[in-house]
């Protein structure tokens, strides 16, 4: 049950989603993994919606470079913890829900449980090697997984749910070399905000998700559109629950 | 035979298209696709293939949707109607 409080609070979103729709927010575990340009922004908005367990993971601190997007982290913020800093911020904005900030590096030896118990994993990283792990832990545990990445004025997000979709691997077998990607905080606030859209989508069941299709924005022609995706068969992730 | 390709991007700013029709000879491959379209866009070449000529391994190339990783790679025949698209990584975040 939500309380006047939250009936406050949400008022406008319960207009679209109703109260059930709003207590399904609430009962919530949703793991954003990262706290950077998109992870900032996802956890944001979910914490704004009342998601009412929101698990944050990063490992690094907060730098100046990282000021031009990543939007819970200010001046003052330079040298913290991430999750200290978007912990606080987030605890601020929202005092009604739980916030869990794991400072840690999210590794094959602790993937499995950072995953258990979440409704949804938002992927906010920045390399394809812990995007492929924590696809790995989603499908293995049954957990929708919404993908999303930026460089520059371009980006791409996509819905995985185990079983019926794609995964990250039938899509992108090939990890690319790691690089000091350029991008502006905008692109991040783009896809980040289509992630929690996705999230508060298939929380409350509403619309349609980014489910077999990859969502592409061109930032620099101010166009977005979306293709269609299938699954590999012989994807050693997913092919065997097909 | 016509086809539809998409691509994102770099590649797309190159090309200067982000979706072109192309009418192709019927068993074309993915291979000469991208060839041609390197002869014909020759600033595509150093974004596609490496120093040696090998296809960059994490180009995402899909017919269909399908990553032609999981089918034929680059001897992968493109038939008539096909959606091909090519386009490069994008993973920060």
């Amino acid at each position: 049950m939500i309380t006047d409080e939250e009936r406050q609070r949400y008022a406008r979103q319960i207009l679209m989603i109703g109260e059930e729709g709003q207590e399904r927010i609430k009962a919530a575990c949703v793991l954003v993994a990262g706290a950077g340009g998109l992870g900032t922004v996802i956890a944001l908005y979910l914490a704004a919606a009342g998601v009412g367990h929101l698990r944050i993971i990063d490992c690094d601190v907060v730098e100046v470079s990282n000021l031009n997007r990543q939007i819970l982290h200010w001046g003052r913020d330079v040298g913290r913890r991430k999750t200290d800093s978007a912990g606080e911020k987030l605890s601020a904005l929202n005092p009604l829900i739980r916030i869990e900030a794991l400072s840690c590096r999210i590794a094959e030896k602790n993937a499995g449980d950072m995953v258990r118990g979440c409704d949804l994993i938002l992927d906010a990283m920045d390399n394809f090697p812990t995007r492929h792990l924590l696809n790995r832990m989603a499908v293995d545990q049954g957990i929708p997984f919404i993908h999303g990445a930026v460089r520059g004025l371009f980006g791409q997000a996509t819905t995985v749910i185990p079983g019926k979709t794609p995964c990250l691997r039938c899509l992108f077998p090939v990890n690319p070399p790691q690089e000091v990607f350029p991008i502006i905080g905008a692109t991040c606030g783009v896809i980040g905000s289509i992630e929690a859209s996705e999230a508060i989508k298939l929380l409350t069941g509403q619309g349609k998700p980014l489910a077999g299709r990859l969502f592409l924005w061109d930032g620099l022609a101010g166009s977005a559109d979306s293709l269609a995706i299938e699954k590999d068969p012989s994807c050693p992730v997913c092919g065997k629950l097909i | 035979m016509k086809i539809t390709f998409r691509t994102l991007a770099t590649f797309s700013e190159v090309i200067g298209a982000r979706e072109m029709e192309l009418t192709l000879p019927p068993g074309e491959k993915i291979g000469e696709l991208l060839e041609n379209l390197c002869n014909a866009y020759p600033g595509l070449r150093g974004h596609l293939f490496d120093a040696a000529g090998l296809i960059k391994p994490y180009i995402i190339i899909l017919k269909n949707g399908r990553s032609v990783t999981s089918l034929q790679q680059l001897d992968t025949i493109i038939d008539e109607g096909d959606v091909i698209a090519v386009f490069p990584p994008v993973a920060g975040g």
